[in-house]
């Protein structure tokens, strides 16, 4: 749902308008080098979607007492570390917000806890073959257990390599790990473009639980 | 087997089933009758006896399932009259739901009594449905299993084309 259009469970307040409602939550999942750029530009493609989105990076650094930035893109840009001590602002901006991404690491410790939580696990594949077989191994490690997640695949750099990466993953996870990831694309757009046409369902509770 | 739409069984059917015994919850015994005026149907693990609820969520069923749980809490002494191998703690409740909304595992922890959450899967067809129950959420396991390992094949067909 749509903050700006005022659907229901929607009440404003200052100049936010804030939602009963949590937001869907998107986990970008890292499983390359230099997939962090690949995030951001997801993140700032659903923002011209008109899309609020609030992105939560494990590795986020403050920018001084803020607790979360408001990028150049648009996009707010917040810490996934930092929810015991600034619950009430992140769970504000969190009602505030039309989506939540997450930009995980397959290696972060909190990545078991988190994946329940998703409504969408986006992969986000390196575009050079060869990374290709180390990105499966950290997926394989992950999907084998979590069968049940909504996937989806999407491959950084829009060039040849990165589309064929993209189209031996979408075969690969069928054949070995009878999955049907959805194809998101190769470019930030597109994979935005597929998010939105998703309607993902709103969560159950929200993540950061904020004084109402 | 054909995976039916979650939700296409009727939680009666499913109930139904395990009471004949033509389904199983893994780990759980269900003693095959309902009891008492509720029509309380009652499961054991190793250390607890439960009241068994199904529905297609778990916030369809919780209400009725703790309601479950008080009533057997009152009427224990005639439950362990009518079933005298049940010499557990009455005090928990199971669910068996085919979807788990998101962020359910982060509630699990603040439910103050025994409770389990198995996920229903239907196979088959609607006339001759086969059901698994698996736990809820899944377990995670700490060390890297055999699973986890990439195959010949897969080292090929990913390393080089």
């Amino acid at each position: 749902m749509s903050a700006e259009t005022g659907g229901k469970g929607v009440q404003t307040i200052g100049s936010y308008f804030l939602s009963v409602i949590p937001p869907p939550r998107i986990g970008l999942l890292r499983l390359g080098p230099s997939l962090h750029q690949a995030g951001m530009a997801i993140a700032a493609s659903l923002e011209r979607e008109g899309k609020r989105v609030l992105l939560l990076r494990s590795d986020y650094q403050r920018d001084g007492a803020e607790v979360f930035a408001v990028r150049p893109e648009g996009f707010r840009e917040g810490p996934l570390t930092e929810w015991k001590t600034c619950n009430d602002q992140l769970g504000r901006e969190e009602r505030a917000s039309d989506l939540l991404l997450f930009l995980l690491h397959p290696d972060i410790p909190s990545l078991p806890r988190l994946l329940p939580l998703l409504n969408l696990l986006v992969l986000l594949l390196p575009g050079q073959r060869g990374e290709a077989i180390g990105a499966y191994r950290s997926a394989k490690r992950i999907l084998v257990h979590r069968r049940d997640l909504s996937l989806g695949l999407f491959a950084a750099g829009d060039s040849e390599s990165a589309v064929a990466v993209l189209d031996r993953f979408l075969l690969g996870m069928s054949v070995f790990l009878q999955l049907r990831p959805l194809n998101f694309g190769t470019t930030p757009p597109r994979c935005a473009k597929e998010i939105v046409s998703l309607r993902l369902d709103p969560p159950a509770e929200p993540y950061f639980l904020g004084t109402y | 087997m054909e995976l039916i739409k979650a939700g296409s069984l009727s939680p009666l059917l499913v109930l139904d089933l395990l009471l004949r015994g033509k389904a199983a919850i893994p780990g759980v015994d269900i003693i095959g009758q309902r009891v008492g005026s509720r029509g309380v149907v009652i499961a054991l693990d190793t250390n607890t006896a439960y009241t068994i609820r199904i529905g297609a969520t778990p916030s369809e069923v919780l209400l009725a399932a703790l309601q479950d749980l008080a009533w057997l809490k009152e009427e224990e002494l005639l439950v362990r009259a009518i079933f005298p191998q049940v010499a557990r703690p009455f005090a928990g409740v199971i669910i068996a739901a085919d979807l788990f909304p998101p962020g359910f595992a982060s509630l699990l922890p603040m439910f103050s009594f025994p409770c389990r959450f198995f996920r229903t899967i239907a196979l088959g067809n609607q006339s001759f449905p086969s059901l698994v129950f698996e736990p809820y959420p899944p377990p995670v396991p700490e060390n890297r299993t055999a699973l986890e390992e990439t195959t010949e094949e897969e080292e090929r067909f990913f390393s080089s084309w």
